[in-house]
């Protein structure tokens, strides 16, 4: 079964190119939203193996209250099922410390910054994400 | 010490008895003399044996003498009472004038020694609440007497008479046989011999041993009821002399103090009258010498409605003390603030007698006080100014740094597309010549909103910098909006939206830079534009003749904006909604463009809108224009 990546982007164009990307290159399936109750949704069904979460989300709101990817994943890392899928914050917002405060206070995994240069080096922090976690998880005997 | 001198002695009353009596034998002799001879004739004549007439003669001569040596004793019982009484009167008018301890104690020596007979007296004064006896002054002792009548200290076995009857509170009698002590200087002093009697009397006040008089008698002197009854007496009388002139010394002092004192002082009657003022009373008040006695107290402190003195002390009993501030009225109706504390004095039976007020003026404390809160104020309000300041600078500052990290957000973003699609096309990623094509197209779209970025970041980095020059001229405000409406034309036409220009026909003579307006007038339109998809875009242009100012204002028909969006409207990079497609176009700085352009031409711009979906209004206002001089 391909690695299932959902992808939450308000930016019409760079949703299209992380499709792009993991799909044609890693042979990710992969689905795009900025709806945080879509999130929630596949996250505790089961239906995603990881998430990547833009920070500036202009259009998601949570019960009427604007809600950016911290939050979004602030609430999914509280979850006892979405709370294990991984995180990976992908940003534009690149200062210097983002980094550091965006992992602090979202409880994300990792963090990639926009523009993303390399997509080998994005699909490689992917793989890592999702091995980590598969080890993490105690397999059942036999 | 003060060595009283010799008065009258027992010895001299002594002899004068045995005068009186020489005196009476003598007469009885010459009485006998005759009664012989009356007796020989009365022998003769009655036939009476001589020796029973001479029986009768002697009985008649000794009844005789018996009665003249009780009548003798009787006179000197009569004397020494006299010189008592004498002496009585004397300690009376001495110890009522004498001036100091030392001028009463010696007076009242001499006092008690002539009026007693007895010669030989000490005093001892105690120090002051409760403290030792010592050895104040003799009278006929030898000067050396001091050292042997030192006292022991007051307490339960002392061995020195003095101290003793200090202990006890009550006069002490020791003879030789009841322990009194062998002084060495009394075998050494004429009429005391050894072994003398010792009378100690204390004084006593208020229940206090305050000095101890002492007399010592020889030895075979008896101490006669009488002697100690004097003795006692004498005591009373010293002690009060004594209580008198400390005080007048202290009376002394106090009026001193009174008079000294910057404090108001102020005594008053049950009636609330004054009864004593000090100086600074009559200072402060700015009343004559004793001009305020007898003068109620609320002529001159101002009282609330029925509170006066009683009132403050809580009734005509007194029941506590009044501390705190009360204004005083002087003679001239004008006032000053004191500070004061009226107490009630009470007699010994604990009724109120008078009523004690101390207080003084606190006018400077007041001023001071008064200048120390404005100054607080003013320095509150300084340092409210500059934490305003510093909040605007700190405000700017992060305002700096958020416009900073938004424009790399900003920049980031389309380049990620450029970089993005360009490596799938530099990749061959693409599934066909189309998709490469289109590929492209996101590139060069990308791209261009980058330059129009840039653009808008350095228009708006200029203005703000205050380096953008407006060309202000007085100009037709209905050019510029002409401009922009034949600019979106095609852009309207292309969302099918009808545009409804409604423009005067007289010109808008307006202060402006009409490329500037251009811009701004265009950018409102887009918006309008942008975020409308059925109905028409309305543009007014008028002057309002009440204020005089020329407005523009357009408004549509679309999705109009929240409460929360129309406070973003103006922020940079407040792009209120990007959920449609397409419609991101904008940089999301062009409202505070044209805010920061309308601003330096002196007008204010305001979007509002009545709810989603209920339109929105935007609105352009320029001054009025001022009459420029002629050149």
């Amino acid at each position: 079964m391909p690695i299932r990546i959902l992808v939450v982007e308000d930016d019409p164009m760079n949703a299209k190119l992380f499709q792009l990307i993991l799909a044609r290159k890693a042979g990710y399936q992969v689905e795009v939203t900025e709806s945080p109750a879509l999130v929630f949704e596949r996250a505790r069904s089961g239906a995603v193996d990881l998430i990547i979460m833009d920070v500036s989300l202009s259009n998601s709101e949570i019960d009427g209250e604007a809600v950016d990817g911290l939050e979004i994943s602030r609430r999914l890392k509280r979850d006892p099922v979405a709370g294990r899928i991984p995180i990976l914050l992908a940003t534009a917002h690149a200062m210097k410390g983002s980094r550091e405060s965006f992992l602090r206070s979202s409880g994300a995994d990792d963090y990639i910054s926009k523009p993303i240069v390399s997509a080998d080096d994005l699909i490689a922090r992917i793989q890592a994400l999702i091995e980590k976690r598969e080890n993490a998880v105690p397999r059942p005997p036999g | 010490m003060v060595e009283a001198r010799s008065g009258m002695s027992r010895q001299a009353l002594a002899r004068r008895i045995v005068t009186v009596s020489v005196a009476g034998a003598s007469g009885a002799a010459l009485l006998a003399v005759l009664a012989a001879w009356l007796l020989g004739a009365f022998a003769h004549a009655a036939k009476v044996p001589v020796a029973i007439a001479a029986g009768i003669v002697v009985l008649a001569i000794a009844s005789l003498a018996a009665w003249r040596v009780r009548r003798g004793l009787a006179q000197m019982e009569q004397l020494r009472g006299m010189q008592a009484q004498i002496a009585i009167y004397r300690v009376g008018d001495v110890l009522a004038r004498a001036e100091s301890d030392e001028e009463l104690v010696r007076c009242a020596l001499d006092a008690v020694a002539s009026g007693s007979g007895i010669g030989h007296w000490a005093m001892y004064l105690r120090d002051p609440l409760g403290g030792a006896l010592r050895l104040f002054a003799t009278r006929g002792l030898p000067p050396d007497a001091g050292q042997e009548l030192t006292p022991d200290p007051i307490a339960r076995g002392a061995k020195s008479p003095a101290s003793r009857a200090a202990w006890q509170a009550d006069a002490v009698v020791l003879t030789a046989d009841t322990g009194a002590p062998a002084y060495e200087f009394a075998a050494r002093t004429p009429d005391l011999g050894q072994a003398p009697a010792v009378v100690s009397v204390p004084l006593i006040d208020a229940g206090e041993t305050v000095a101890v008089l002492q007399c010592f008698l020889p030895g075979e002197r008896r101490v006669e009821r009488d002697d100690l009854a004097l003795i006692r007496w004498m005591a009373t009388q010293v002690s009060v002399g004594l209580k008198r002139i400390r005080m007048e010394r202290r009376d002394q002092m106090l009026a001193h103090f009174t008079m000294g004192t910057g404090e108001i002082l102020l005594g008053l009657d049950l009636a609330g009258s004054v009864t004593y003022a000090n100086a600074a009373a009559e200072r402060a008040l700015g009343a004559a010498t004793g001009g305020l006695v007898g003068r109620p107290l609320e002529a001159l402190v101002v009282f609330g409605a029925g509170e006066g003195p009683f009132g403050l002390i809580g009734g005509t009993e007194g029941v506590r003390e009044f501390s705190g501030e009360v204004w005083f009225l002087r003679g001239d109706a004008t006032r000053f603030p004191a500070e004061v504390r009226i107490s009630p004095t009470r007699d010994r039976h604990g009724h109120l007698n008078a009523l004690v007020l101390v207080g003084h003026d606190v006018t400077e404390r007041l001023e001071r006080e008064a200048e120390l809160t404005s100054r607080t104020r003013e320095l509150g309000l300084l340092n409210d100014q500059l934490h305003g300041v510093v909040t605007q600078l700190e405000e700017a500052r992060r305002a700096q740094s958020e416009f900073v990290a938004n424009t790399s957000h900003e920049l980031r973003t389309p380049l990620n597309a450029v970089i993005g699609f360009a490596t799938l096309i530099e990749q061959a990623d693409y599934q066909s010549a189309d998709e490469a094509r289109d590929f492209a197209l996101r590139i060069r779209t990308s791209a261009e909103h980058l330059l129009a970025l840039l653009n808008d970041i350095l228009d708006l980095a200029k203005i703000e910098s205050g380096r953008f020059q407006l060309s202000l001229t007085l100009g037709d405000l209905r050019d510029p909006v002409r401009e922009a409406l034949e600019a979106v034309g095609p852009l309207a036409a292309g969302r099918g939206l009808r545009m409804n220009p409604d423009l005067p026909d007289e010109p808008l003579p307006t202060r402006i830079d009409p490329i500037r307006v251009r811009q701004v007038v265009i950018n409102l339109l887009g918006n309008a534009l942008k975020y409308t998809d059925r109905g028409s875009v309305g543009v007014r242009a008028w002057r309002d003749h009440a204020s005089g100012e020329s407005r523009i204002q357009i408004v549509d028909t679309g999705m109009g904006i929240t409460k929360e969006g129309q406070r973003r409207l103006f922020a940079k990079f407040g792009r209120v909604d990007l959920t449609l497609a397409g419609r991101r176009a904008g940089t999301g700085l062009g409202l505070a463009i044209s805010k920061a352009l309308v601003h330096g031409m002196g007008g204010t711009i305001t979007v509002e809108s009545d709810g989603v979906g209920r339109g929105t209004r935007a609105t352009v206002t320029f001054p009025a224009p001022v009459a420029e001089p002629v050149e």
